[in-house]
Order: structure tokens, then C-alpha cells, then sequence
């Protein structure tokens, strides 16, 4: 087998300068598509991040059964006084949960004194979000996606608002405004606010959408039930096994939910990884099929060139198979070396990136974010697997013609 | 019995239309440790019949036997194999590995068969000093005279031990003085090793001292004259 590796070896410097090129064009290509693919992943984990931790979602979300049920209306979807407290005190039992964060929707009507809108809010529990996100610091760096204060439990009354109502409303921080909408039991309540914070959003400037501390809430709606609750779980547990056995557990309570993971909640991440892995695929392929032609090539002039020298081979006892062996063993080097270029370009790439530290405006984010790439292992070392694989294939192809041609021809072949 | 024997065997080729008959029902007998010359015009048949002795080619008809074995009951790998134990080429061309030191070259036969890395090295070293290239090989073809190439041809032939050396027009390319040096080493093997060597040459001039000479000329045998020295 050495004695092979030394043939191909040296065949490829024989004709370095082709040789060069199709490695090259391997490299650039496993580069290309590595970092592209590195570049996905981060925007997925940042998505997947900002869902778990910064929007504090958790990686499971409680619903109420049927929550979505035709017809169901706001107050149906929410669970009663007591099987909210109870859904917690379950939930604080297990040992698998870190953290829970309540939520409730609520459609209500936005009122400076002069001008009114609707709006939707949303009640959260800002210490648990804050202890959520706190949790995922390194993971979401110190993005602010908002101007002003942080909302916090003591000042129960401050609220946030998008940019869109801010323009509806011609608001400012400090402002004092009223939140009207009804209660649990049907009635109509109105609350007094201040505007804390103004935030992002990921939707245009038309949305209308309110943060309002699970206090204030609960006051205005005169009633401590809650719609949600963000389950956050210590790392690595199995989603699919927690969701059943807390379905279960709050089923034995009485309570029946209906539990999803972050990703299902999640649309707008499902989209864009899904629009990010057709870009992923698509790349692949087409450096897949230069890779693979621009083998193929190197090789079936490698064949050309040496078909009388495979006609000696083969006059001393060398095997068909043999022949097939002598180029895929040829091509297989290309693939590793173009493999070992194209991992440096990636390594150039990313430390390059890690220097310049680029940053763009992604979609519906609306804020400047830095551009990363994620370097992934897996990836990586499938991607070089998945580039020798094609260039044995490629060499067999090239070279199978040429292994089956009668020795006579080959020897007779000029 | 003897080393090869050919029952009326004959290779026609098609060109398209045109039937080619290279060889017509040869029939012959070669014993083992002869030294014999194919001779005739360009043409006539030679290196139709070095392919087909050496398990390159299948007759067309005919039967042709190696050591009592209907080669046409082989398969590919099992002619492959046969060739690589039993039987060593030198060709017109000169035939080696360009990116192989001569040493390797001569090691390749012996590489072909599992296992033998180490016995490859040794036996190849002592093939090269046989032909008398030992300071040579470290030294690639393309730094060789075509003497030299075709001595580690027919080094990289006795590599294996081979029973026979098919040489099919060894000196065609080579300046006399080379050729006739090539001749003396080729009987000064056969001589001392008993490795049997089929040669096919048209240079007449070669022939003065080889014992059997067989004459071709359209695909026939048309003398075959043993002990003849002149
Ligand atoms: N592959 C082939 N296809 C067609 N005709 C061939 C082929 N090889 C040899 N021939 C023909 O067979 C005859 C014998 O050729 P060959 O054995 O090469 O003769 P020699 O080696 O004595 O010059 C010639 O007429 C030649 O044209
Ligand atoms: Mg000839």
C-alpha cells in the first residue's frame, strides 16, 4: 500500500500545476460552503437563543388544552386562579426545571389622555425574565433591543411599548398613559401606566405591541390566572420526554395542557433556518458538482496520459480493480488535501471575522448585530468525509473505462 | 510436458468490415528454459503471439496451454494472477513507472500480491545487481539510458522468479552496442538461471547466437530451426 501512496504522491506533484487547480477549487469550495454553513448556525442558535432565553420562552411552553380551539375566545385560553397556582407549585417541584415564567395576552386599548389605540400586550414577570436571560449573558452578549428602562417587579406600573405605538400614540419615555381592557369575568377595567422602555420589534412599523409586568396585569384582568408558561430546563434534557411527563403530572393534577417545544413556538425560526438550509443545500450542490466535474477531469486526463503505463501494470499482474484502486487513491489525495486547504481558508475566514468583527442589519431585527460565524465540528468533518467520498467516486467514474479496457489496448495506446 | 504448448491457434482481428488474420493455426511447443527469437517482417504476427503467450490476449480459436493449462478456462483475475507469478515482460517501449526510482520499479510485480512488502525490497535489490544496476536504483526511468530502462525491465521480469521473459522487440529503440550488450545479458540469464526467454525481434543481426528461431511471416510458421548457431 506504500508503495501506492508513493505513486499517487508523486503523480500528483508530476503534474502539480493541475493538481494545484483542482485542489484549489476543492478548497475554496469546502471553504465556501463550511463557512456559509458556519454562518447558518450562528443565526440559528441566535435564534434559537433569543427565543429561549431572550424572549424568555423557556424550552418548553404550557398551554392550556384546546387553546386554540375554533371559536375559543381570550378568557377560555387562560387557566383559572387556581390551577395557575397550582401548574406552579407542580412545575417549582421538579428538578429538571430552573426557571418558570408566566404569561398572559391580553387585548386591550391604549389611551394617552387625548388619543387612544389598540394594542396587544403582553404580561410577563420581569425578574424571571431578567433571571432567564441572565442565564444566557455569553450566549446573547450585552444585546439591548430596547430604549430606556429595564421593567421591573417593584414598578409594576411601567410599561413597554414598540415603536409602533409609540408613533400611534406620539409617546415618550415618562409618559403617563391608560391601559384599558376587560377583566376575567367580562367587565371593563382600566389601569394607569408609565412608558418605561420603547423596544424592537421584529415586526414592521404598524405593530402595536405593549410589555406589562404579570402584576399589572393580573390587576387590570382582576384575576391571578395566567395563558402560559415558559418552562426553562437545564441543558441537555430531552424535550420530547419532558413535555410527556409534565403533560402527565399536571393530567393526575386535573389540569389538562397541551405543551410546545421553543421550536414550535417559534415560527419565525422555523423560517428562517428553513430558508437558510434551501440557501445551504443549494450552495452544496453546486460546489459539489464543480468539485466532482473538476476530479473528474484531472483524473480522466491522468488516465489518458497513463493508459499505456496501466497496460504494463496490468501485464504484470495488476488486477482491474486494481487499476480503480491506483486512481481513487490518487483522487482521494486531492480530496484530502483540497479538504486541508479548504480548512485553513475556513480557520483564515473565521479568525478574520473574529478580528473585523463585522456587524449587519438582519431582517425584522431593525438593529445593528455582529456577523459570525459558528466553526462546527460535525460539519465540518462531514463536509470532509463528504468531499473524499466524491472525489474516490469521481476517480472512479474517470478511471473505470480505462480498467476494463483489454490489456492489449492499453499497452498498444499512445 | 512442456512449458507452453499451442494446438493450431489462430487470432483474427475485425476492422470494421476487413477480417485481419494475425495469426493462422500456429502450432508449437516450447520447453522450459529454452531461449528462442520470434522472427519475421514487420507485420507477420510476433507480437500477436508474445500477447497471446504471455496471457494478454485470448486466441480466437486453437487451444493454448501454460504448464498444461487451458489459458482461455482463466478468468481475468486468475490470467492476472497467472501472469504475475509466472511470467515476466519486456517491452519495445520502454515500460517503466515514470515517478518510480528503478528499485521500485522492480519491487512492483511483487506488490501486486498481499503481503509481500518486505521480500520485495530484498528480492528487487538482488534482481537489479543481476543485471548489473545496483548503483542505479535510486535513479528515476527518465535519468536511465534506454539500455539501462530495459535492464530493470528485465530485472522487474526476474523479480518474481518468473518462468519465462516475454521480450516483445526489446532492442528495437536501443543503439547497437546497447542492443547486442542486452543479447549477452539475456543468455547470460538463461544460461545460469534457466529462466526461459521468448524474444521477438526482426533485427537479424541478434540472432547469430540464439538456439531456436522460429520464422513468422503472414500469421504462419513458416521454419522453426533448433540449435541453430552460426
Ligand atoms: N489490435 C489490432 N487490430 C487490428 N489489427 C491488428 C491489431 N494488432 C495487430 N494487427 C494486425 O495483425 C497483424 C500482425 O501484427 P503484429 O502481431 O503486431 O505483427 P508484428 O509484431 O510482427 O509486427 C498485422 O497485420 C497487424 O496490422
Ligand atoms: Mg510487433
Amino acid at each position: 500500500m506504500m508503495l501506492w501512496l508513493t505513486i499517487a504522491c508523486r503523480n500528483l506533484f508530476r503534474n502539480h500545476r493541475r493538481s494545484l487547480f483542482t485542489i484549489l477549487a476543492i478548497g475554496f469550495g469546502f471553504a465556501g460552503v463550511t463557512l456559509f454553513s458556519g454562518f447558518v448556525h450562528y443565526i440559528s442558535s441566535s435564534l434559537r437563543d433569543m427565543q429561549i432565553y431572550g424572549r424568555a420562552g423557556g424550552h418548553l411552553t404550557v398551554l392550556k388544552k384546546n387553546w386554540n380551539a375554533p371559536g375559543a375566545i381570550e378568557e377560555e385560553a387562560s387557566f383559572t386562579d387556581e390551577e395557575t397556582a397550582l401548574i406552579e407549585k407542580v412545575l417549582a417541584e421538579e428538578p429538571n426545571v430552573v426557571a418558570v415564567s408566566p404569561g398572559t395576552g391580553l387585548s386591550a386599548i391604549l389611551s394617552n389622555g387625548e388619543a387612544s389605540s389598540i394594542c396587544y400586550g403582553f404580561g410577563i414577570s420581569p425578574s424571571t425574565v431578567e433571571r432567564i436571560r441572565n442565564t444566557a449573558r455569553g450566549l446573547l452578549g450585552e444585546f439591548r433591543y430596547y430604549e430606556g428602562d429595564p421593567l421591573s417587579d417593584e414598578k409594576s406600573y411601567g410599561i413597554g411599548i414598540s415603536r409602533g405605538l409609540r408613533r400611534a400614540l406620539d409617546l415618550k419615555l415618562g409618559d403617563s398613559v391608560v391601559l384599558a381592557g376587560p377583566t376575567a369575568d367580562g367587565q371593563f377595567n382600566a389601569v394607569d401606566c408609565e412608558v418605561l422602555q420603547i423596544f424592537e420589534t421584529t415586526g414592521d412599523q404598524s405593530d402595536r405591541s405593549l410589555l406589562v409586568p404579570i402584576e399589572h396585569v393580573r390587576r387590570l384582568r382582576n384575576s391571578y390566572g395566567a395563558q402560559q408558561f415558559g418552562v426553562l430546563l437545564r441543558e441537555g434534557v430531552s424535550l420530547p420526554d419532558m413535555r410527556k411527563q409534565l403533560t402527565d403530572r399536571l393530567a393526575a393534577e386535573g389540569i389538562q395542557v397541551e405543551i410546545f417545544t421553543w421550536e414550535e413556538m417559534s415560527h419565525f425560526y422555523r423560517r428562517v433556518r428553513d430558508m437558510f438550509n434551501v440557501i445551504n443545500r443549494f450552495n452544496l450542490v453546486i460546489v459539489l458538482v464543480i468539485a466532482g466535474m473538476s476530479v473528474i477531469n484531472t483524473i480522466g486526463m491522468a488516465v489518458m496520459e497513463r493508459t499505456r503505463e496501466i497496460g504494463t501494470l496490468r501485464a504484470l499482474g495488476l488486477k482491474p480493480r486494481g487499476v480503480l484502486v491506483l486512481f481513487a487513491l490518487e483522487s482521494a489525495l486531492i480530496g484530502l488535501c483540497g479538504t486541508g486547504l479548504g480548512v485553513l481558508l475556513l480557520l483564515a475566514g473565521w479568525l478574520g471575522m473574529d478580528i473585523a468583527k463585522p456587524t449587519w442589519i438582519p431582517p425584522q431585527i431593525n438593529v445593528e448585530v455582529p456577523l459570525q460565524v459558528h466553526l462546527v465540528p460535525e460539519y465540518i468533518v462531514l463536509c470532509a468525509v463528504g468531499v473524499v467520498t466524491l472525489a474516490v467516486l469521481a476517480a472512479l467514474i474517470a478511471s473505470r473505462r480505462a480498467a476494463r479496457m483489454e490489456v492489449v489496448d492499453a499497452l498498444g495506446h499512445s | 510436458m512442456a512449458l507452453f504448448e499451442l494446438r493450431q491457434v489462430s487470432r483474427t482481428y475485425h476492422l470494421g468490415d476487413l477480417m485481419v488474420r494475425a495469426l493462422k493455426e500456429v502450432s508449437l511447443a516450447i520447453e522450459a528454459g529454452e531461449l528462442l527469437a520470434f522472427m519475421g517482417p514487420s507485420g507477420s504476427g510476433k507480437s500477436t503471439l508474445c500477447h497471446l503467450l504471455g496471457l494478454l490476449d485470448n486466441p480466437t480459436s486453437g487451444k493454448l496451454l501454460l504448464d498444461g493449462q487451458d489459458a482461455s478456462e482463466l478468468d481475468e483475475d486468475g490470467r492476472a494472477e497467472l501472469r504475475n507469478r509466472k511470467i515476466g515482460f519486456v517491452f519495445q517501449n520502454f515500460s517503466l513507472v515514470p515517478v518510480l526510482t528503478a528499485l521500485e520499479n522492480v519491487q512492483l510485480p511483487l506488490l501486486f500480491r498481499p503481503g509481500h512488502e518486505s521480500l520485495a525490497r530484498k528480492r528487487a535489490a538482488e534482481a537489479l545487481e543481476a543485471v548489473g544496476l545496483t548503483p542505479c536504483s535510486r535513479q528515476r526511468p527518465s535519468q536511465l539510458s534506454g539500455g539501462q530502462q530495459q535492464r530493470v525491465a528485465i530485472a522487474r521480469a526476474l523479480v518474481t522468479h518468473a518462468e519465462v521473459v516475454i521480450a516483445d522487440e526489446p532492442t528495437a529503440n536501443l543503439d547497437s552496442e546497447a542492443a547486442e550488450s542486452l543479447m549477452d545479458l539475456i543468455q547470460k540469464l538463461n544460461a545460469e538461471r534457466k529462466t526461459t526467454f521468448l524474444l521477438a525481434t526482426h533485427d537479424a543481426r541478434l540472432l547469430r547466437s540464439i538456439p531456436r528461431q522460429i520464422s513468422l511471416h503472414d500469421g504462419e510458421v513458416v521454419s522453426d530451426q533448433k540449435g541453430a548457431r552460426s
